[in-house]
């Protein structure tokens, strides 16, 4: 039986001839060379290293690698492919949801875990969506536009 | 020659968004309605008593050449969040939960400091206009999400009449740009923009359709009354960027925690190059300085920050940020493209002393720091029990 | 797996961890942060009976690794409990971390913690050839300390029903909405019977070593009618003010701390003055 980690990342099946130790989101950025996770704090605070396991928002900061076999992993990378990305990429541009960038993909990923969860939030639901994710530049509000948008926008998407 | 050698064992610092002008300001605004208490007046009256005209002298001998319109800006605030009003009202509060309302009027100095940019920086900028009639502006300043390549291309093509299309600036390499300056200071739009402004005008007369054209601007200082860096007088600054905010809290006597209900924001930036990026400048630079006045604990200890991660150093979540609206107030300035000002300082400056303006107007208390946190706050209220009853 | 064992049944998770020197991985928002990697991590996310909540007639049954946005589905959850529950860091981290994870982590801040010790919670402790339930107040016996056994994993935490409906009182004072690690908390619950207090308890978190719980104060209010709670009321608190010392910190201060908690407790006994039956 071989060492590797086997799981499912971006729709395809993959190895991960890495220690259980190791934390998902440097074998991301230098594994897998998928930089659209960061470090932002290491700590599980700030959300900038955010993806989808199973569907569900996680940090990939805080993941030990051993604990994904068999799971299924999304990143901005694969998230950018689908149709439901046009549409949120098109609300948080014309929101001006965005500055820096920094903290815009995991940002995105959950906008996708909570859309995929409640289609129609109302303000205060897409705030607590977001709670996880650290923002400096924009003040947030025109983040929660966005998400309005996309939710709107994309009725029957989600 | 007498050598003093000192150990500290502080951490350094830096600037933080204004450099200087937040801490400043919170003082200057604070101690001003502290003085508006001693001398019997509310604080808006007293404080209109000492605004600034156009004409006169600023604190280092310059001048405030341009209109000043804070009486337009407070009038406008006021009439946004209806902050005379609440601020009778809320003076007689009994109960649980206490409202208050605070106001901060402030300025910031738009471009670089003094005499630097004339005798230091001396920023050059270059336009190219390619074979194929596309143009490429060349300058050292750089896009971290503030939306420079929008603006400074939407000044070129305004010039130009051209369709945005059609100006590229891709991010800076110095072996292909000249050295416009550094990106700080509110000098970018302003200050650089106006020597692109310039070029595109120039540009616009000369053109020549199919041919490869290359116009370069140098920085030309405004006539002013010349700052002496030995006895820091003369004009800091060549104009000014002006806000008033409005913060109003509900205050919660058992936990002493206040809800920020309510954040407004009338800025005076000249004019907005692009609504949709000032918008982000202000609503992101107010969130910033009501985290920067409430939330943002930052002790040193024996010459250790104790709060020295994220998980410690506490900045406002999309749920701690409360509905924030703002408006601009027209002022063209005509040393900046198209009358635009500095403006990515000046948001920060103000929601700090409102913030703690609102909450001792809701507590009935003086406080002298930022942030004001709940914890020096339960120090001046007094036993939950006695209060409720009033 | 290279350091790091992935058993599928309780047994077999007891069998690694008692041949070898581990450090157990359930949510691993915890563990995470402390960024350990010379030790081989258990994980224990893939074992079904450790995500299991079930019930009878007088018990509540929590798998140790249950993951916080499962529990806040569950309706056989107490409410304090998810009310807990709801305010613990954000969304990310509820879809990780464990109730077994913020017991056996054992902060002072737990936020699951006061709520517990309120319920008269208790653990089964498990080990390759042993069980045995211990009282949550037992279990935990200072800052970041259990008497887990080097051999031993947490099954189950067990509640008992007595307490699971009735009125309660919860808050939470941190920095910030989300988030945030509590700067101090307190769980509360009472029940009223024929115009007596029949049920009474509360606990204080994040203000002391371990959470605070004062069975004997609380005896002091049982079987009182709410007038007579009123009179009590001053002297409930002072009680309380005396066994309530917390430290200054990063995060807040002694002071505040011991002031809002009063604050709290006082506002909880004001509510069961005015409560209807």
């Amino acid at each position: 039986m071989s060492d590797c980690i086997h799981f499912i990342l971006n729709g395809e099946s993959v190895d991960a001839d890495v220690p259980g130790t190791a934390r998902l989101l440097d074998i991301l950025r230098e594994y897998f060379k998928l930089t659209g996770v960061k470090c932002g704090c290491g700590e599980g605070e700030c959300g900038a290293c955010a993806v989808l396991i199973n569907g569900k928002l996680r940090n990939s900061c805080m993941v030990a690698m051993g604990s994904l076999e068999g799971c299924s992993v999304m990143t901005i990378e694969g998230y950018e492919k689908t149709e439901k990305f046009a549409v949120v990429e098109k609300a948080y541009g014309k929101a001006g949801a965005v500055q820096c960038g920094f903290c815009t993909p995991g940002m995105i990923m959950a906008t996708e875990a909570l859309l995929s969860k409640n289609p129609h939030p109302t303000d205060s639901e897409i705030r607590e969506g977001l709670s996880g994710n650290l923002c400096r530049c924009t003040g947030y509000n025109m983040i929660v536009e966005a998400v309005m948008t996309a939710a709107k926008e994309g009725a029957g998407l989600w | 020659m007498l050598l003093i050698r000192l150990i500290t064992n502080t951490v350094p610092t830096g600037a933080f968004r204004g450099f200087g002008g937040p801490q400043s300001e919170f003082a200057i605004e604070t101690h001003m309605s502290h003085l508006a208490k001693l001398a019997g007046k509310e604080s808006l009256t007293f404080k209109k008593e000492h605004f600034v005209k156009q004409g006169e002298e600023t604190p280092t001998g310059g001048k405030f050449y341009e209109p000043v319109k804070l009486e337009e800006m407070v009038a406008k605030a006021d009439s946004l969040s209806d902050y005379t009003r609440k601020r009778e009202e809320y003076s007689w509060q009994k109960g649980r939960l206490r409202k208050g309302i605070g106001m901060s009027i402030f300025l910031h100095g738009c471009g670089f400091t003094g005499s630097a940019e004339r005798d230091h920086i001396k920023a050059k900028v270059k336009l190219e206009k390619k074979e194929d009639d596309t143009i490429e502006i060349l300058v050292s300043n750089t896009d971290m999400g503030q939306g420079l390549k929008t603006t400074l291309s939407k000044i070129v093509a305004k010039v130009l009449e051209l369709p945005l299309e059609k100006i590229k600036m891709i991010n800076p390499d110095t072996d292909r740009v000249p050295d416009s300056g550094p990106t700080v200071a509110s000098r970018s739009v302003m200050t650089v923009g106006k020597l692109l402004e310039r070029a595109a005008i120039r540009l616009k007369k000369e053109w020549k359709t199919g041919e490869y054209q290359a116009f370069e601007e140098n920085y030309v200082h405004p006539e002013l009354i010349p700052w002496d860096i030995n006895t820091f007088t003369g004009d800091a600054y060549p104009t000014y960027s002006w806000g008033v905010n409005v913060v109003e809290v509900e205050m919660d006597t058992l936990t002493a925690t206040t809800e920020i209900t309510g954040t407004w924001g009338i800025f005076d930036l000249g004019t907005a190059i692009d609504d949709t990026i000032i918008r982000g400048q202000m609503e992101g630079g107010m969130l910033q300085g009501l985290g920067y006045g409430s939330m943002e604990n930052m002790i040193q200890v024996n010459g250790l920050i104790r709060q020295n991660s994220i998980t410690d150093y506490i900045i406002p979540t999309a749920m701690d940020a409360p509905k924030i609206v703002t408006a601009l107030i027209e002022n063209p300035y005509s040393g900046g493209p198209f009358g635009a000002k500095g403006a990515g300082e000046l948001t920060l400056i103000g929601t700090a002393p409102a913030y703690v303006a609102a909450v001792e107007h809701a507590a009935q208390i003086n406080a002298n720091k930022i942030p004001f946190l709940p914890e020096d706050l339960i120090q001046q209220i007094d036993e939950v029990n006695r209060k409720k009853e009033a | 797996m290279v350091n790091g064992y992935m058993p599928n049944t309780l047994e077999d998770a007891l069998k690694i961890r008692r041949e070898n020197e581990v450090v157990l991985y359930a949510g691993g928002t915890d563990l995470m942060v402390r960024k350990e990697e010379s030790i081989p991590y258990l994980f224990l996310n893939l074992i079904p009976k450790l995500q299991e909540v079930t019930e009878d007639k007088e018990t509540i049954y929590i798998g140790a690794a249950c993951i916080y946005s499962d529990l806040l589905q569950n309706k056989v959850i107490p409410d304090i409990l998810k009310k807990s529950i709801a305010t613990i860091a954000s969304p990310a981290i509820r879809n990780a971390a464990t109730i077994g994870g913020n017991i056996g982590n054992a902060s002072p801040a737990g936020d699951t913690l006061p709520v517990l010790y309120a319920l008269d919670a208790r653990l089964k402790i498990r080990t390759l050839d042993s069980e045995k339930e211990v009282n949550i107040k037992d279990f935990i016996i200072g800052p970041k300390k259990t008497i887990l056994e080097k051999d031993a994993i947490i099954e189950q935490i067990i509640i008992p029903k007595k307490r699971a409906d009735i009125p309660f009182y919860y808050q939470k004072v941190g920095a910030r909405k989300a988030d945030a690690i509590s700067k101090l908390s307190f769980a509360g619950i009472y029940q009223l019977e024929n115009g007596r207090l029949t049920d009474f308890a509360c606990a204080f978190g994040a203000v002391g070593p371990t959470v605070i719980r004062a069975t004997s104060i609380e005896q002091m209010l049982l079987g009182k009618t709410m007038e007579e709670v009123r009179n009590l009321i001053d002297d409930v608190i002072n009680q309380y003010s005396l066994v309530i010392n917390p430290i200054d910190d990063q995060r807040s201060t002694a002071i505040y701390r011991k002031k809002v908690s009063l604050n709290l407790l006082g506002d909880f006994l004001q509510v069961i003055c005015n409560a209807k039956e």
